[in-house]
């Protein structure tokens, strides 16, 4: 049953939001000790629940009526521990909920519980979590991508109906890749940042996971739009989107530069969709971002000073544990890249610079999508490795190769199931101009339906 | 594996190690031209956002309790404890 008829079924009653947490709570019980997707479950949902069921008997169940929410353990929800999966934040209750959490309530969903992830997002694997790495449904034995892997694993193993990631270079749509499930980032400045804790704030967004892209579109109907407190929000009161319209006529752009470092499988698995989407009538024409190589190095800079800044506000505590002490290899390592950068950018070499190629990044993409409506192409460059087999850390960043530009541009992309490599799926991402998400959901739709 | 775990030796590899990325990533940039930096993605940032609205006395009164309960120390009424740092003595 896909996310519509699903709340079709809550709506008309044949099934209620207590019987769907139910269903969720029971496959949870069976599955999550091998996957790891869940870090805590939330000891009030069955409450939480019967209450929805009370509106929806009265008739105001919301937009999301009972539909069973996952939520990455780096946004506050009342009550429930935001840990980033550090051990530095273990003890760490949330005091109140993020906005995101405020509007999903409000629509009638229910918080099922905290996702595992990468260590303070910091990762593409899924493995670096304190509390274990997080598998993957779909292809097992393989790392189901992060940084939002558990949110990403959960969708993909039935475990509930929607969940919320981030997205900092690439942590929904790389999970959503290697887990066979639809993901999207939106535009910066769409969706609230508010309780959501920093990774890079000039680059985090929170969005969607969802089994189809209407459950996207669903909750991003249900997040999106300004939030009076905060000062870094586009002027967009709320959203709504059209998916089901034609894609014929549609230009579609795709890029060399998108295929030249990408594995030859995925760029035939991809291929096919494109062909595809020639077959409805778009209009296929090939783009260039020239400088499309030098994102990734920009987007550790600025990722690793933002980093390091926002990891200060730990500094000095008397209580816990201190993050440089507890913390794995990779937060570390990020950590002492921003301190060196902030200590030795008197010459603007590193994090001046590296934001000079963002605005680089900016123009190339902007000046591609004066020529076409979206760009269709891969969303990982590599197939997952194994749980456990050992990379470099260039190795690791490379993962991110195709999806931190979006981020740099602040731009919207999403990914869609396009295939499988081996049984294990390959994404492909659509990306838009900023506020372009209902053409890339269309897009993904049409592609989605012709599956 | 944590860093409390693995010692100092182990800590001082991990940290010379990303001074040797860092440069690498450096490298790559730069031959590339000079632009204006980016730093902000929205191009008019609300500085001056509308207050929101006040919270009610029992929803303060809730959050102060849960805040507490996180809070390393507390006096005998119940107000948090807290440490002047060592310079602004």
């Amino acid at each position: 049953m896909g996310t519509l008829g699903k709340l079709q079924a809550l709506r008309s009653g044949e099934l209620s939001a207590v019987e769907n947490l139910e269903r969720f709570l029971e496959r949870i019980e069976k599955m999550n000790r091998e996957l790891n997707a869940f870090l805590q479950l939330n000891p009030r949902a069955r409450e939480e629940a019967e209450e929805v069921d009370r509106r929806i008997g009265r008739g105001e169940g919301g937009r999301l009526s009972g539909l069973v929410v996952a939520v990455k353990s780096n946004i506050n929800v009342l009550g429930l521990r935001a840990t980033c999966a550090s051990r530095t934040l273990e003890d760490y209750v949330s005091t109140y909920d993020a906005e995101v959490i405020t509007r999903i309530r409000r629509e009638g969903g229910v918080v099922v519980g905290m996702t595992n992830m990468d260590e303070f997002a910091c990762g593409s694997s899924g493995e670096s979590s304190a509390f274990g790495p997080t598998g993957n449904p779909s292809a097992p034995g393989y790392i189901p991508g992060g940084s939002s892997s558990g949110s990403a694993a959960a969708v993909a193993a039935g475990l509930c109906d929607l969940a919320l990631g981030t997205d900092t270079g690439g942590s929904i749509r790389n999970p959503a890749s290697h887990c066979g499930v639809a993901g999207l980032k939106p535009t910066y400045g769409l969706v609230p940042r508010h309780g959501l804790i920093d990774l890079g704030m000039s680059l985090d967004q929170i969005g969607p996971l969802a089994p189809d892209v209407h459950g996207l579109s669903l909750l991003m109907e249900c997040i999106a739009g300004k939030n009076p407190g905060e000062g870094m929000m586009l002027e967009v009161e709320r959203v709504s989107y059209e998916l089901e319209g034609d894609v014929g006529g549609m230009r579609i752009g795709v890029c060399p530069q998108f295929s030249f470092l990408t594995d030859p499988r995925i760029n035939e698995v991809v291929e096919r969709k494109v062909e595809r989407l020639r077959e409805l009538g778009a209009e296929v024409e090939e783009v260039s971002i020239p400088h499309l190589e030098h994102a990734l190095s920009a987007y550790y800079l600025i990722v690793s000073v933002e980093f390091f800044s926002a990891t200060r506000r730990y500094d000095g505590r008397k209580y816990g544990k201190r993050i440089e002490e507890v913390c794995g290899e990779e937060v570390l390592r990020r950590i002492a890249m921003g301190s060196y950068i902030s200590r030795k950018e008197y010459r603007g070499k590193y994090y001046q610079r590296a934001l000079q190629l963002r605005t680089l990044i900016r123009k190339e993409f902007s000046s591609a999508f004066r020529r076409v409506e979206v760009l269709v192409g891969p969303t990982v460059p590599k197939l997952p490795h194994r749980l456990g087999q050992k990379l470099s850390p260039l190795e690791m960043y490379a993962y991110d190769y195709l999806t931190v530009p979006a981020n740099l541009a602040g731009i919207c992309a999403g990914v869609v199931k396009a295939g499988e490599v081996g049984g294990i799926p390959v994404g492909i991402q659509v990306q838009g101009p900023p506020l372009g998400e209902e053409k890339i959901l269309r897009v993904m739709r049409a592609l989605e339906a012709g599956a | 594996m944590r860093v409390r775990a693995r010692g100092e030796d182990w800590r001082r590899e991990v940290e010379r190690g990303a001074e040797e990325i860092l440069q690498a990533l450096s490298r790559s940039l730069e031959a590339l031209p000079a632009e204006e930096e980016t730093y902000y993605l929205p191009e008019f940032p609300r500085a001056l956002r509308e207050d929101g609205k006040p919270s009610s006395e029992g929803e303060r009164a809730a959050f102060r309790k849960r805040l507490l309960s996180l809070a390393p120390s507390r006096d005998e009424e119940g107000n948090l404890r807290s440490e002047a740092a060592g310079w602004a003595r």
